[in-house]
């Protein structure tokens, strides 16, 4: 078995008195994708934010690609050479672009600063926008004249830009409607496949997180309370709190007041 | 509509035609139009020499070719206006300019360092702001005697706090945006996220606020030239004026303080509306 | 209550301390020996030099002068000014009653006009609101050195209603004449920016779901208004007062020169033009102290009134 390519060991974080993440561990293969499950609140995207550095752990160790990144990076090259590993896509497409910069500007930005001539900046921008399912026109315009879901697609463009060997989605389809949801997910197993980049999708959304995962785990107040296999752990969940969250799923056939424990 | 799509509309709105700047605001743009270019030319558009004394004529009114007459010394009163433009003018320009740049500079350092830098420049700024700007320049002008460039500095070392505790607040709304923690993790240095993203961003808001703080800045400065303690006699200056045709005024001639005053006022309401349509029109407030 | 109020005279403590620090340590910012600052540059008699050393203690290391200054200050022992060649407290005795009464009747009628003209123009809407608010929009922009003039020529000049300068014989009938032009420079700009913004909060409050719920419940508006609009309406004027008190305590300066009345801030810019650093020290600190004094008691004021500020305090 080859190395894991992401280790988090025994990380804890605190503000103050409150412990918003408390001994989680886990780890992601090279191509794999693991899913972290709970509701707000429950510290899954404080540890997405400390994976990519913007929070620093209380304590624990992570590990990216065989290197050190527990704290966050020191220095713009340190920062610069983590992002050749590790990308995310957050949450809210109206405001994790620069409403001033057009699409391409956005792209080629990100692969000046990651070291590629400007001369290979062009192709390569085309590349993405192809690699997710947008016309090359997009890249003239402007945040401010895509939609929501369109906004998301330049946004893992982005992300991929860099070939990072993974990218984490923290809840990057939730503000997005469904029917532009399945598009998203559709495109992300896909772009898997042609890439073999590594996911970790953090998601309140069971649905979601089936789609796209091989593994899971289930946060509750900071801590882990299941994991497994993402169909193994969804179909039969062992712990109540995983139950719970399985039933609180609205699903077809729902009747108001007929409760939800079918 | 979420808070982040409501930001999205207004930041397109940002992109709005000058049309958008109503009829007032148009008034306003054209008020200071005329009044810059009068800064920049009076003394070419001046008909007669400003400084030429005259006691003859002193305190005489209107004649054929000195459409609003003398000065208490003779001097021709449109040409003193005209002159005095500039005076009028460059003060508040250095001023805006140093106080916007120092405000600028340090809300966004707060804004980015956040935790105790932030907390120690926040609090030097409610202190700051605790002290009236025209005591300091009294204080200054008391030590290093009077003068438009200890007026300046004074009234900097007061707008700034002032422009940096407005700043603060929006720097911190868009270093906290999801584009800038996007950076951070895609490596970009601390320096071009602030300078190429963050500032940019933050330029619609910085330039209203320059011509608001422009307005008052022309009647600070007008005012220290009135107490005698910015701009200098016998420089053609409006606050000057306002305070040497004083004697004048109680003896019936009022016309040298109120023409004088009035250009103060009509400036700094010129400034004041066009700033605040800017801002409106941009969705800064 | 009690730690609302520790952390707002504690807050007012160090700003007067920093204001003292600020004006002491001036006396060594000026370019030049310090006793040269402190004549004014000019030549005075080798008794003087010495009365000069010993108020300052020049001679002393630096915290010790500072804090023998402080208590002298204390004490009422301002110095001496160099340029009227007396006792600084002489010169202030006279003076300190006379602004007050200047800032007094300024601020009663800012608070008058500004917030009956404010609250006019928020009910009633209309042509009435339109017209108040740009003249009031305007008049707020006038600064008082212009304003002073204008009532100068209009009233006392041309009309002849009122004196123009001085504060005349001392009778209190003349004296009340002679104050009213004043005030209303030292009260036009501050006063139209009440009304602006009594008019503004007052609007939004009209605007409020519980005041049509209560319209809707049937209450009459007379009642409406004086309990729900009103009340909460009003309240934020007194957010605004700290920067109220800050430009009458600064406007007396100009307003006292325009209208050439014996007051701190003509005493003020007097000093200031001769470097009289006594004098400008003293009246410095006196307006610091009356500012910061004023703004708690309007925090205080602030927060008997508001109920949600009370609870956040607690």
């Amino acid at each position: 078995m080859t190395d894991p390519l992401i280790v988090a060991r025994n990380l804890r974080k605190e503000y103050g008195d409150l412990v918003a993440v408390d001994d989680v561990s886990f780890e992601v293969a090279p191509g794999g994708s693991l899913g972290i499950v709970g509701e707000s609140g429950s510290g899954k995207t404080t540890v997405a934010k400390m994976l990519v550095g913007l929070e620093r752990p209380t304590a624990g160790r992570i590990e990216i690609a065989g290197t050190d990144c527990s704290a966050p990076a020191k220095g713009w090259r340190e920062r610069s050479r983590r992002a050749q590993s590790l990308q995310i896509v957050f949450q809210d497409p109206y405001s994790s672009l620069d409403p001033r910069q057009s699409v391409g500007d956005a792209l080629r930005e990100v692969l000046v600063v990651a070291g590629l001539g400007r001369d290979r900046t062009q192709a390569r921008a085309r590349e993405l926008v192809d690699l997710v399912g947008m016309p090359e026109r997009v890249l003239g315009s402007r945040p401010s004249a895509l939609s929501g879901g369109q906004r998301q697609r330049v946004a893992i463009a982005r992300a991929l830009a860099t070939e990072p060997r993974c990218v984490i989605l923290d809840e990057s389809v939730a503000a997005l409607d469904v029917s532009i949801q399945a598009q998203i997910l559709n495109l992300l197993a896909d772009i898997r496949e042609r890439t073999g980049v590594a996911y970790i999708l953090v998601s309140h959304d069971l649905a979601v997180v089936r789609h796209v995962t091989d593994d899971v785990i289930v946060m509750r107040y900071g801590a882990i309370v299941e994991r497994g296999q993402t169909g193994t752990v969804l179909d039969d969940p062992q712990h109540p709190y995983t139950q719970l969250l399985r039933e609180s799923v609205p699903r077809p056939g729902w009747v108001p007041g007929a409760g939800a424990t079918t | 509509m979420s808070v982040a799509q409501v930001a999205s509309v207004v930041r397109t709105r940002r992109r709005s035609r000058l049309s958008h700047l109503g009829v007032i605001g148009w008034l306003a743009l054209a008020v200071i139009v005329v009044f810059v270019f009068v800064a920049a030319f009076g003394e070419a558009l001046a008909p007669d020499d400003p400084n030429a004394i005259d006691i003859a004529y002193a305190n005489v009114g209107p004649i054929p070719g000195h459409p609003l007459g003398f000065d208490d010394l003779g001097r021709d009163l449109l040409s003193r206006l005209l002159v005095g433009a500039r005076s009028s003018f460059v003060g508040p320009l250095a001023l805006v300019a140093l106080s916007t740049v120092a405000g600028t500079t340090l809300a966004l350092i707060a804004a980015w360092r956040r935790g105790w830098t932030d907390a120690t420049l926040s609090a030097g700024f409610d202190i700051a702001f605790a002290f009236p700007g025209i005591l300091l320049a009294i204080l200054l002008a008391t030590l290093f005697g009077a003068g438009l460039a200890v007026a300046v500095i004074a009234l900097t070392l007061a707008y700034t706090p002032s422009l940096g505790r407005l700043l603060r607040a929006t720097a911190l709304r868009e270093t906290g945006m999801e584009y800038v923690k996007a950076f951070r993790v895609m490596g970009y240095s601390d320096v071009r996220i602030v300078v190429r993203h963050v500032l940019p961003n933050l330029m619609p808001f910085i330039i209203a606020q320059a011509i608001i703080m422009f307005g008052y800045a022309t009647l600070d400065l007008g005012g220290l030239s009135f107490l005698g303690l910015g701009v200098q006699p016998p420089t053609a200056d409006w606050g000057v004026m306002v305070a040497a045709g004083a004697p004048a005024l109680l003896q019936g001639y009022p016309t040298q303080t109120l023409a004088a005053g009035t250009c103060l006022v009509l400036a700094a309401v010129a400034f004041g509306v066009l700033g605040d349509r800017l801002a409106r029109m941009w969705g800064v407030e | 209550m009690k730690s609302f109020l520790g952390r707002r005279i504690l807050l007012g403590v160090v700003t007067i301390l920093a204001t003292t620090f600020l004006v002491h340590i001036a006396l060594y910012l000026a370019p030049g020996d310090p006793i040269d600052v402190l004549t004014a540059g000019k030549p005075t008699t080798p008794e003087r030099l010495e009365a000069l050393r010993a108020q300052y203690h020049l001679d002393d290391p630096f915290l010790t002068r500072y804090f023998s200054w402080l208590g002298g200050v204390l004490h009422g022992d301002f110095g001496q000014s160099a340029a009227f060649n007396t006792d600084v407290l002489t010169l202030l005795t006279p003076r300190v009653p006379t602004t007050i009464l200047l800032v007094s009747c300024a601020f009663i009628m800012i608070m008058a006009f500004g917030l009956s003209l404010g609250i006019v123009a928020a009910l009633r809407g209309g042509a009435i609101d339109t017209a108040s608010m740009a003249t009031a929009t305007l008049v707020a922009a006038i600064p008082a050195f212009v304003s002073s003039f204008l009532l100068i020529n209009v009233f006392a000049l041309r009309l002849g209603w009122l004196p123009a300068i001085g504060l005349g014989d001392g009778s209190p009938l003349d004296t009340a004449r002679h104050l009213v032009l004043p005030s209303v420079a030292l009260a036009l700009a501050a006063g139209a920016f009440v009304a602006r913004t009594t008019r503004a909060s007052v609007r939004a409050e009209l605007g409020r779901d519980h005041v049509a719920t209560a319209t809707v419940r049937g209450i009459p508006r007379r009642l409406v208004i004086s309990r729900h609009v009103l009340r909460n309406g009003l309240l934020p004027i007194l957010s605004i007062a700290g920067l109220l008190l800050a430009g009458l305590i600064v406007g007396t300066a100009f307003v006292e020169q325009a209208f050439a009345i014996e007051g701190l801030g003509k005493l003020l810019v007097t000093a200031a033009r001769q470097q009289d650093l006594a004098v400008v020290q003293a009246v410095t600190l006196i307006l610091v102290v009356a500012f910061v004094v004023l703004n708690i008691l309007v925090d205080i004021l602030y927060w008997y009134l508001d109920p949600r500020v009370r609870s956040e305090a607690a």
